[in-house]
């Protein structure tokens, strides 16, 4: 009986101390191993990180796998430049995919565009919202947490606001409580420019010139987007102002030979910002496959091999059109077709397994393309997929031949196109507009222009920066996309669908179906959708 | 106890009767037989059986040595031995003394079930409880315990997970419960929740016992809302050593039932896909579309088949030894096992030793003791990723002029012989666990007992991985090695107070009420090595690496209490009440949200023990069943109401530098229990002396507060949010029936069948919207009025041919590119005369029923199992015929199902024109598939040697059998297994050879 009193005795002491140790105590959570979003708000360690990882998010156009990794060169393959040859791109490009809020299989890359832009403008808000709130901090590093966000947030919205038109502008980080908010109405224009202007200001006010952190936001690459949003506003004074600023008082300058432009890891004098890789390192050595779309496939030509030189491997899906190549060809000293920014022509180089009658380094001239409707070219087709002329700006110079992907830094704004849009801006403006745009031709070895027209700029555009992600948005901003796809888009005998298909309101994407069930049923699709 | 009881008094007034009648009988002229009756269970005898002579009320009672002496007629001829417990026997009187040795009586109704702290008779389960025939389950050779569950209880759904070895299946129990939690049941052995059930050795289950409905979970309530599996390990018990033994060797060889293209097939697809794309309809040149190596091949003709060349039977062998004994106060079990599986893909495998140990002491009257130590020891061989067996061109060159195997078969770098592949790659993943289990209990007072049951147990595994330089994937950073470690651990702390007490002779009460801590980590740490110099040491050299990425670390852990209390109330043993109420209380949800309180109810009628149906010799057994309650579900990650950030790193100019965001899911700060309110209803009927027996039950399971992960507008800058909303509805028909037809001593036949269906709804979401709508969550396939997993797609409508007008088509009014005969239509579901996203049509892949159907035959030392499967009216989607990186696109890029294409010459209607360029856009319209199947799971004989000849040699008993396990599929779904598609391992027949021994 003794023991079984004692026992009693026990288990009532276990039951009160089960009861008083405190279960809410017992249950808190805390992790572990995870940085908390707390954290990253609301420190200024964690604001840095936070910026750190608006590039990562950013450079993540670049990384999306899901859609044939052609993401950042959708844009590219529907303008007047391209031939959408072949692969899913081509379906775009030539205008049968992404024309339509429902398209079944197009949607879900409309909709990444949507959610991209939107995630970085997002993750700069919180990161804007708590940086301003945050007490202790030094005040100039608070400054610069903000110009890169406000930096990140205004080219996200000048992006989204010139692919899909009817936007939404806010300030205020998500949070479970205004996520299902209904919103019923687009964000007029002049806001959504005065929220654009407003960042870009604060951004070139405290952002310095120069950073030890190649691939950083700069005063410059303030500046240039600053330039280009008052192309968009037609407010040629503060685009001249800018642009010259840039080229004056800028650490910059334009690189001596149009070889050199995309040599290496583009961190040169005329680069004003480029997407950052480094292989191997953390951070660094996530993959993008942008070259692999542009190089064709000339192994496949008989006595043809893969060569880093030549771009490594390639599919062929994009490729520059006879319009831009004519352009480029209209003065012959023009150095931007010597196999700098275009290559041309493709010469044996298996001396393993030459065909009969050839020899190394002669021209392959195998294959030709139709010139003639009514007499097509057999090898029309192998012509186009094989040794077509290409576009090198992506190329990895130190990739194995044979790897489709790469880890190679990307070229976003560079001093050339700063150089254009003084240009049009001094021609606006009455200024001295040919003294910009002969810079651009005198470096590529082309004959001074001594007349400049809206087509001189555009023309001039086309010749240096063709597929480098902004022919589309100017095509748009000087209301000729539908007239330039009409008439160029494609070669005349292959693959010109686009130039039947287009239609005027192709000058928006369709806001998805999707987004716009999840926002609330009255918000406007754009129009002739 | 209590049956012996009575047995004496029943004997006392027996023998009463006897003296009367022997008295009256002496008349007449005498003998007398004497004998002695044995049980047949241990061949000691049996005091106190009766015997009678037949067709008389003579008769005696044996002694307490079993023998017995009997006056009888001169002409009578047989005399009838009865023992409770035992079957009545009818003996040939003869001079002689007679031995008889009585057969034990398995009445059903007898037969024991766990339910959760505590076992109790099959006839007083009040709620949904199913046991599994262990013996059944454990024919099929495989280390998935889950794969053995499948069939042997109705409404518990089995799909295939990974076929590897090693690899699991899915439990789905009265359909999916939860959006974004996981549907699984919990396991618990011996009382304790394990999250990895292949951990235990087949050989060591004594008992399965599934609950499904809310009373039967509540006993495990967190974590039990999508059912419980309860295993019992078996125990010692008292009486003499038992050793035994069981081995078995089993043959793996490949199951399918579709061809790939042949070499010249495939050559003809690609020509007809090129031939769609030019012009004038011709054919373009071989020397166009195929490389140079491709044409050599096609010279030769010596074409790769490359599903032959990887794909080879493989073995399984099991060794089991098992012992068993105990004396009144200890028992013992102890079994050690060795099972070893390779793969039918060379380079996979699982091997695993394991070994238990399960002792039971009995201190004095009032305290016993458990301990069961479980330790586990396996080893998996995983073969390489990215073996493109099916989607490789069959035009290519396997070995070269030197008999060397040949990296990229087809010339291009893009295509890695996956014979290469396998050669260079290694992945092993090694696991270590143990399970201690101690249990104390202690009788505080009479009827009233406590008891602690506490555990531990962890997990580590050691997973390397290698791919050489030469790797399809390790070419990309130049080799990689990858090492990762983790742990896993689970602590349980059970109080436990049971009073059980016979109040009278018409009441019955049993209170229990349990308090429980509950605790489970997980942490993993990973180190990743690329750039290798040489690739002699695989991953063990990743010191070597030139380059080593930063160390990966993740942990994390949950917490549950809970509180417990269960009160069962028996009246007259007709009418059974249980009520159970549980408080949980779990880390995982916000504060303020953490607890939830979830109480049930269940009753039961015994209609067979009222007055009316006493004296219905036809009805062993009817009883009505049914339970209402509700049970918690916390089944999401822990950390999801704290907010966390992802890394997202970058480098500046060569230079890494740390990033950290949230990632694309919203935190919510607010998240709480998931709650599952269930309705049973059931019948469970013996009739005939036991001829026709089964259950019948109804259920309809709601569940609401969903733990759902709702998608967000993307101006939110995420794509979803954990929230709790909306309500799904599961409501069923479960049937399980047991005939056994022929009951004789030699021959023995019984059938079984189990039958169910389940409705699984979408019943809200996320409310309505301003028209009144509801509002669907399409980005995540979440549709109002239909099932959870809804299949969403265009409706097939057949091939479009020549002469048909599609240029007036509504796809045509949808801008369909390329459209022409040979293309795939689609109906226009809304009759707008345009095929736009609101032409897609929901289409439920949820089976209409499934069940099986097994049958035990047994003759004299024969004994036959068949056990057929069936799932009626499944749809699945293939990306084998719709997708291209599976070869489904038809463009003759990559290699896939063989299907009978169109071409102008050759109209299908049922496949699309082959298109270089672009695949038809329709094809995951087509790819929607009926994927119901009849399955041969099981055919197994078995012979055990008759008895006499073993004794000579001091065995017990030998068995031999031989199994064949899925011997044939009947099925339209064109892959290796109807419930998975070739992305995952194949399937496999199994021929299996056994032998088990008890000495």
């Amino acid at each position: 009986m003794k023991i079984y009193n004692i026992i009693k005795k026990g288990i009532i002491l276990l039951g009160i101390l089960i009861f008083t140790f405190s279960c809410d105590d017992y249950l808190e959570e805390e992790a572990i191993t995870d940085i908390s979003a707390d954290f990253v708000y609301n420190s200024a360690e964690g604001l840095e990180t936070g910026v750190v990882g608006l590039y990562n998010f950013n450079r993540q156009l670049y990384e999306n796998g899901r859609h044939e990794w052609f993401s950042s060169i959708m844009l590219a393959s529907r303008t007047d430049l391209a031939i959408p040859r072949a692969g899913v791109l081509s379906l775009f490009g030539k205008y049968h995919w992404g024309i339509s809020q429902n398209g079944y299989q197009a949607t879900p890359l409309m909709s990444f565009y949507w959610q991209h832009y939107y995630k970085i403008v997002d993750r700069a808000n919180a990161i804007i919202k708590g940086a301003e709130e945050l007490s202790d901090i030094d005040e100039v590093q608070r400054a610069k947490i903000i110009a890169q966000a406000k930096f990140y947030r205004a080219q996200s919205y000048f992006t989204l606001y010139r692919m899909f038109n009817n936007i939404y502008v806010t300030e205020e980080p998500s949070d479970p409580q205004n996520a299902f908010d209904v919103i019923n109405d687009k964000t007029p224009v002049d806001q959504i420019f005065t929220l654009i202007n407003s960042d870009l200001s604060y951004a070139i006010e405290h952002l310095e010139w120069s950073t030890p952190d190649f691939g950083r936001i700069t005063q410059g690459a303030a500046r240039h987007v600053k330039a280009k949003v008052a192309l968009w506003e037609k407010d040629w004074d503060e685009a001249k102002f800018q642009s010259e600023e840039i080229i004056n008082e800028g650490p910059y300058s334009l690189m001596p030979n149009t070889g050199d432009v995309f040599l290496g890891d583009l961190n040169n004098n005329e680069t004003i910002l480029a997407i950052q890789y480094a292989d191997g390192l953390p951070g660094g050595s996530s993959v993008s496959m942008i070259n692999f779309n542009f190089i064709p496939r000339y192994e496949r030509a008989p006595g043809m091999k893969l060569a880093q030189d030549l771009g490594g491997k390639g599919g062929g899906f994009l490729l520059p059109n006879n319009y831009l190549l004519n352009l480029i060809a209209e003065d012959e000293n023009d150095t931007r077709d010597d196999d700098t920014y275009f290559r041309l022509k493709y010469y044996y180089n298996d001396g393993d397994n030459l065909p009969d009658d050839v020899n190394l380094g002669d021209e392959v001239m195998v294959y030709a393309p139709t010139t003639d409707p009514d007499n097509p070219s057999a090898t029309n087709n192998q012509y186009y997929e094989r040794i077509h002329p290409t576009c090198l700006k992506f190329i990895q110079e130190d990739n194995d031949p044979e790897l489709q992907v790469q880890i190679s830094n990307i070229m976003v704004y560079r001093l050339a196109e700063t150089y254009l849009i003084a240009a049009e801006a001094n021609m606006m403006t009455g200024g001295d507009a040919l003294m910009y745009l002969n810079a651009v031709r005198t470096r590529a070895g082309a004959a001074e222009a001594t007349i400049v027209d809206q087509q001189a700029i555009l023309d001039e555009r086309a010749r240096e920066l063709a597929f480098e992600g902004q022919r589309w948005f100017t095509l748009k901003r000087m209301g000729v996309l539908e007239f330039q796809i009409v008439n160029y888009h494609g070669d005349d005998y292959y693959k010109a669908d686009g130039r039947t298909k287009f239609l005027p309101q192709y000058v928006n994407f369709p806001i998805p179906q999707s987004q716009l069930d999840l926002m609330g049923p009255s918000f406007p699709q754009n129009d002739g959708f | 106890m209590k049956r012996k009881f009575n047995l004496k008094k029943d004997r006392f007034f027996f023998s009463l009767f006897l003296l009367f009648s022997v008295i009256v009988a002496s008349a007449q002229s005498q003998k007398t037989i004497t004998g002695t009756v044995l049980s047949s269970e241990d061949n000691l005898p049996l005091p106190g059986a009766d015997i009678i002579e037949k067709g008389t009320n003579n008769g005696t009672s044996t002694d307490f040595d079993g023998n017995f002496s009997l006056e009888v007629n001169e002409n009578a001829t047989s005399l009838v031995i009865s023992y409770i417990g035992f079957k009545d026997q009818e003996v040939q009187i003869s001079d002689s003394p007679i031995q008889i040795t009585l057969q034990v009586d398995v009445n059903a109704l007898d037969e024991v079930v766990v339910v959760g702290y505590g076992t109790i008779k099959k006839s007083d389960v009040v709620s949904s409880v199913a046991s599994v025939n262990v013996e059944e389950a454990i024919a099929i050779p495989t280390a998935n315990i889950n794969e053995m569950l499948r069939g042997r209880a109705a409404g518990v759904q089995v799909t295939t997970g990974s076929l590897r070895p090693g690899g699991t299946s899915n439990v789905t129990i009265r359909g999916n419960n939860s959006l974004a939690g996981d549907n699984n049941p919990i396991y618990v052995v011996d009382g304790v929740a394990k999250d990895d059930i292949n951990d235990i050795n087949p050989e060591d289950i004594a008992s399965v016992e599934i609950l499904k409905d809310a009373s039967a979970q509540a006993i495990y309530g967190a974590r039990a809302s999508n059912g419980v599996v309860l295993v019992t390990t078996k125990r010692g018990k008292e009486g003499k050593v038992q050793i035994s033994y069981h081995g078995f060797f089993t043959t793996q060889s490949i199951s399918k039932n579709f061809d790939l293209y042949s070499g010249n097939e495939y050559a003809d697809l690609r020509r007809e896909a090129y031939r769609t794309n030019n012009p004038n309809n011709e054919y373009e040149s071989d020397d166009f579309i195929f490389t140079e190596e491709e044409l050599a091949v096609l010279g030769t003709q010596n074409f790769a088949d490359w599903e032959d060349l990887v794909i080879s039977s493989a073995n399984i062998s099991s060794n089991t030894f098992s012992l068993s004994a105990g004396s009144e106060k200890t028992k013992v079990f102890s079994s050690i096992n060795y099972f070893k599986q390779d793969g039918i893909i060379p380079s996979s495998g699982f091997d695993r030793g394991s070994f238990r140990l399960n002792l039971d002491q009995t201190i004095n009257d009032k305290l016993s003791l458990s301990f069961n130590v479980a330790l586990t020891t396996s080893t998996q061989d995983k073969e390489s990723s990215s073996l493109n067996l099916i989607t490789l061109s069959p035009l290519g060159q396997v070995y070269d002029d030197q008999g060397e195997l040949v990296r990229y078969p087809i010339g291009s770098a893009s295509y890695t012989s996956p014979l290469w592949n396998i050669r260079e790659s290694t992945n092993d993943i090694k696991a270590n666990s143990y399970d201690l289990y101690f249990i104390l209990k202690y009788e505080l007072a009479k009827n009233l007992t406590y008891t602690l049951n506490t555990s531990l147990g962890r997990k580590t595994t050691d997973e390397g991985l290698f791919y050489s330089p030469t790797h399809s994937t390790g070419r990309n950073t130049n080799g990689l090695a990858k090492i990762s470690n983790s742990l896993r651990e689970n602590y349980l702390i059970e109080n436990i107070l049971r009073y059980d007490n016979q109040l009278n002779e018409n009441n019955k009460l049993d209170v229990t009420f349990v308090q429980s801590i509950d605790e489970r980590k997980f942490s993993t740490t990973s180190t990743t090595g690329t750039d290798f110099s040489n690739d002699v040491l695989g991953y063990n050299g990743i010191g070597s690496a030139l380059n080593v990425l930063p160390v990966g670390r993740y942990a994390e852990e949950r917490k549950l209490l809970s509180f417990m209390g269960r009160v069962r109330y028996g009246h007259k043993d007709k009418y059974l009440f249980t009520a159970t109420a549980r408080a949980d209380g779990s880390s995982v949800f916000a504060a303020g949200d953490k607890w939830g309180f979830f109480p049930s109810a269940a009753f039961a009628w015994k209609i067979h023990n009222e007055s009316f149906l006493e004296d219905v010799d036809a009805i062993d057994e009817l009883k009505f069943r049914v339970s209402y309650g509700s049970i918690g579900n916390e089944a999401i990650k822990p950390y999801q109401t704290l907010g966390t950030a992802s890394e997202y790193l970058y480098v500046f100019g060569g230079e890494s530098q740390s990033g950290y965001l949230p990632s694309t899911v919203l935190p919510n700060p607010n998240l709480k229990w998931e709650t599952t309110t269930s309705f049973n209803i059931g019948l469970d009927f013996m009739v005939w002396d036991n001829l026709l027996a089964g259950s019948l039950e109804y259920y309809n399971n709601s569940t609401t507060d969903l733990l759902v992960q709702r998608s967000v507008s993307g101006i939110t800058g995420y794509t979803s949010t954990f929230t709790n909303a909306g309500e799904v509805n599961n409501s069923g028909l479960e049937l399980l029936l047991t005939a056994n037809i022929i009951k004789k001593d030699d021959l023995k036949w019984s059938v079984t069948a189990t039958y169910a269906n389940n409705k699984n709804e979408i019943v809200d979401l996320y409310g309505n919207d301003e028209n009144g709508d509801p509002i669907d969550d399409t980005g995540r396939g979440y549709h109002v009025g239909q099932p959870t997993s809804v299949i969403f797609q265009y409706d097939f409508d057949g091939i479009w041919q020549e002469g048909e007008d599609w240029e007036n088509s509504p796809q045509a009014a949808a801008n369909q590119s390329g459209l022409g005969a040979g293309s795939i239509r689609i109906k226009d579901t809304d009759g707008d005369g345009v095929i736009t996203a609101d032409d897609r049509i929901f289409t439920n892949p949820n089976p209409d029923w499934f069940g099986s159907l097994s049958s035990t035959l047994s003759y004299k030392g024969f004994e036959l199992f068949v056990d057929f499967y069936f799932v009626e009216g499944a749809k699945k989607v293939n990306p084998y015929l719709a997708d291209f990186n599976a070869g489904g696109t038809l463009q003759g890029v990559l290699n896939g199902i063989k299907v009978p294409y169109y071409t102008p010459e050759n109209p299908s209607t049922s496949y699309p024109r082959p298109n270089r360029e672009s695949a038809d856009p329709y094809l995951f319209a087509l790819a929607v598939q009926d994927a119901s199947y009849m399955r041969l799971r099981t055919l197994s004989l078995a012979y055990n040697f008759p008895e006499s000849l073993m004794s000579n040699i001091g065995i017990n008993s030998v068995q031999l059998y031989g199994t064949a396990n899925n011997l044939f599929t009947i099925t339209d779904y064109k892959s290796y297994s109807p419930e998975i598609n070739n992305d995952g391992y194949p399937d496999a027949k199994a021929f299996t050879l056994g032998l088990k021994v008890n000495f």
